[in-house]
């Protein structure tokens, strides 16, 4: 019963292919229009039995659909346009049904439209609205989400709404099928009896410029367009097919004569400005709020989480509360998991391979490397999903979005437009995101040093490192050591920032910031769930991949032996992999951790940090010194060893040097597409001198104390 | 002036951060017809907004394939801040 085509053809005459026969050409048409999102199929569902694409976002219905609706008064084709916000066109999809509203050269042209405005969202709809009224189509208003406005406490008066917009004002809510009834009704009478709608008054600047044009417009183009449409879009310069030369140059003149010592020079702007106007007067004249309430309630909140004094301390102390109860949670879910792989899983699986034959290399490559990697990744699930859903829940709230002002305070510091916190703050996801996110900063010297701070925030790859350190070292602190971490990454961003300014990038201004808050709200967990989901996958997914290709690597070079040996027969020490390792370690002992095993974790961790962890588990269990798969007691002895006795410094030593060295491959590439070579290979030292400098003060110092 | 225009003065002349919601207040409109507002500068092109998406500090996107036509972030559609900007001045 409907037919989705392209645009053109809807339009065309000679429609009724075989298969959609359906649709009477005699019966009348009512195309349904209005801004996107606003229930417009559905509405086209209910009422036609048909199937259109119905979703949450706008933007939905690309091609037109008809449909035969049975209304009470005889058959009616009914047109699902595409919602638009503007009869201004911007998009193909505007420009099409700024077409079927104006053009009676078109064939199909509806015989009534039925405009839908979200009683929700009023103040956009109306703009559209009075577009729409402008152009003297006969109207049936559906006031769809009547439901979520009223959830709102915004109560709509149709029948005033519908004296000022001279047309009948429907209320209904779609997707319940309320209000079908009246709409047939009201679509019936207007069918029967068109007639046009009142027009938005344009004031006493514009109005005189249009009735001057409209004495001059050809009977042709009148013929064609609706009068007071045309003469609108002629003095505001869109262009109208078959108006003759000298009716355009009118109309030109008349509108350069509007905006005559203007300085926007558009007149287009001064007839918004007049349906704003429009706008505003119908809102104050239909819209009630019951108890305004909630907004100075919300109002008064956001005072306190924006100020400039309150706001970082109290993102802190969320931030520190989210990182301290995800590790506290997950702790006990972590150490059952890793228990259960690296006991039995590994055991089973070794005593398999044994079974069918399988070399030590094999089972080396898989028992130590892949499962004891991946099985460390497994363990860190229960943390990241509690993380992800507090995260969440925060985000959801409409907190998350309070915190942005925080950041832009910072950003402001360093100097860097508002804007550039948007890649910084990806950041903490990913890194490789983040760099290519500085495309977003108009100028080259904002993008430039952007990208070279994005590597010093600390990216959720990090995050397994830390927690799986903190916890073996610190017990119960380990949420607020992590959390130092995210605030030390801060530091260093601002930190290095500032350092930069001064050298690098001198005399840089930056640009005006305004945010659109999103309105306080309960979390819903549907909402909640599935972006956890999301990002679990993702991470497991990146993780899954990063860990099996290093895991693979690391084995093959710690299978080739240095000297003595032959191939997968030969200590870990003495292989490839070993004696690089070996070489790199002596660089670290200042700091306090310099052992292989350290390393070479940090050496995977320059390709991924995902892949820290499970080198970690790797190397251990691949040398013999480290007993059967435990890894925490190994992990205190090398850096008990390594310190001389002043572990702690030594791991925390560790973790800074994590934080600020090169993240991973993948950054060092995108910076390199992005900033150029020499910048990258700069970003690199500066990231490792920073990194070794820092990692030596926290060990020098904190020895001295610990 | 009218309130479409000191909309956009408002905005060029934020040195703070501000939210929408302050705009709005000082505009003397609703905050639904600020952000259609909004809306409208934007399709003119003296604006630009963009979602700022905020799922991202701390763990956020878990991966790097979340970023959206080309441009990074993630989570629904308009659950986070947007980022309003001028694009070029209203003065010529
Ligand atoms: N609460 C409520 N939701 C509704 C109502 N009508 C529609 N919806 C929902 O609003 C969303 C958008 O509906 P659509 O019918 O796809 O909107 P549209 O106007 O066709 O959107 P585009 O094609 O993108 O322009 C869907 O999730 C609907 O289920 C209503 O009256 N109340
Ligand atoms: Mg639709």
């Amino acid at each position: 019963m409907t037919d989705v085509r392209p645009a053109k053809t809807l339009l065309a005459k000679s429609c009724c292919d075989e298969h959609t026969g359906t649709v009477d050409e005699r019966a009348p048409r009512v195309a349904l229009a209005g801004n996107p999102n606003v229930g417009k199929s559905t509405l086209f569902n209910t009422l036609t039995g048909a199937r259109q694409s119905v979703g949450n976002w706008p933007g939905k219905t690309v091609s037109v659909a008809r449909g035969t609706w049975r209304a009470s008064g005889g058959d009616v084709t009914l047109i699902d346009l595409p919602g638009t916000y503007s009869l201004l066109p911007g998009s193909p999809d505007e420009a099409l049904t700024r077409d079927v509203l104006v053009d009676h050269g078109m064939d199909g042209r509806p015989d009534a439209v039925v405009i839908a405005v979200d009683a929700a969202n009023l103040a956009r709809n109306l703009y559209l609205l009075a577009q729409v009224m402008e152009t003297g189509v006969p109207l049936v208003v559906a006031l769809t989400m009547v439901d979520v406005a009223r959830a709102r406490g915004v109560r709509v008066d149709a029948d005033r709404l519908s004296a000022l917009v001279g047309a009948p004002v429907v209320p209904m809510v779609p997707r319940r099928g309320e209000g079908l009834d009246a709409l047939d009704r009201a679509v019936a009478e207007a069918l029967a009896n068109p007639r046009p709608p009142a027009v938005p008054p344009l004031g006493d600047h514009v109005e005189p410029a249009l009735a001057a044009l409209a004495a001059e417009l050809p009977a042709a183009s009148t013929a064609r367009f609706p009068a007071r449409w045309l003469s609108i879009a002629l003095i505001t310069g869109e262009p109208v097919p078959g108006v003759p030369d000298g009716t355009a140059a009118l109309a030109r003149d008349l509108g350069a004569a509007l905006v005559d010592g203007d300085d926007l020079g558009d007149p287009e702007v001064l007839v918004a400005e007049q349906r704003y106007a429009w706008v505003h007067k119908v809102i104050a004249d239909v819209v009630t709020r019951r108890g305004d309430t909630r907004t100075t309630w919300s109002d008064r909140v956001d005072r306190v989480l924006t100020s400039r004094w309150s706001g970082a301390p109290i993102f802190l102390a969320v931030m520190w509360g989210v990182f301290v109860l995800t590790t506290k949670a997950a702790a006990p879910l972590t150490a059952a998991l890793q228990a259960l792989i690296d006991g039995p899983v590994a055991g089973a699986a070794g005593g398999a391979l044994t079974a069918i034959g399988a070399g030590a290399p094999v089972r080396g490559l898989v028992v130590d490397g892949i499962i004891a990697g991946v099985g460390q990744l497994l363990g860190f699930v229960p943390l990241m999903a509690i993380m992800f859903v507090l995260l969440a829940v925060l985000e959801d709230s409409g907190y998350l979005a309070r915190a942005a002002f925080v950041v832009d305070r910072l950003m402001r510091l360093i100097g860097l437009p508002g804007r550039a916190f948007l890649p910084l703050i990806v950041g903490f996801g990913c890194n490789v995101p983040a760099v290519a996110g500085t495309r977003i900063l108009a100028d080259r010297r904002h993008r430039l040093l952007t990208g070279l701070l994005v590597p010093f925030v600390t990216c959720s790859a990090r995050l397994t490192v830390y927690v799986l350190v903190a916890s073996v070292f610190f017990g119960d602190a380990a949420g607020t050591v992590v959390f130092a971490m995210y605030v030390l990454s801060i530091a260093l961003v601002i930190g290095i920032g500032l350092l930069l300014r001064r050298t690098l990038f001198r005399g840089m201004a930056g640009e005006p910031l305004v945010l659109d808050l999103p309105p306080y709200r309960l979390p819903t967990l549907r909402l909640i769930g599935t972006q956890t989901w999301v990002k679990l996958r993702a991470f497991l997914r990146t993780a899954g991949g990063v860990i099996v290709a290093t895991v693979t690597l690391v084995w093959l070079l710690s299978s080739i032996p240095v000297g003595q040996g032959t191939f997968g027969d030969t200590p870990v020490e003495h292989s490839v992999y070993g004696v690089a390792a070996r070489t790199a370690a002596p660089a670290f002992a200042p700091a306090g951790f310099g052992d292989w095993h350290n390393s070479a974790a940090l050496l995977t961790g320059f390709v991924a940090k995902e892949a820290v962890v499970s080198t970690t588990a790797q190397t251990y269990s691949m040398s013999e010194s480290a007993g059967d798969g435990e890894l925490a007691p190994a992990l205190r002895a090398t850096f008990d060893r390594t310190s001389g006795g002043h572990p702690l410094p030594a791991v925390l030593a560790f973790l800074v040097f994590l934080l600020a060295y090169t993240p991973c491959m993948a950054t060092v590439a995108a910076q390199w597409a992005e900033m150029g070579g020499r910048l990258t290979l700069f970003g690199i030292g500066m990231q490792l001198t920073v990194a070794w400098l820092l990692a030596v003060a926290v060990f020098q110092l904190g020895s001295l104390f610990w | 002036m009218s309130p479409l225009r000191r909309l956009l003065e408002e905005i060029t002349a934020a040195h703070e951060p501000v939210s929408l919601e302050e705009i709005a207040r000082r505009v003397g409109v609703t905050r639904d017809e600020a952000e259609s507002m909004v809306a409208y500068w934007t399709r003119k092109g003296l604006l630009t907004t963009d979602d700022l998406t905020a799922a991202c500090p701390a763990t956020g996107c878990g991966g790097c394939a979340l970023g959206r036509n080309g441009k990074p972030g993630c989570g629904p559609r308009g659950s986070g801040p947007a980022l309003l900007a001028i694009t070029r001045s209203p003065h010529r």
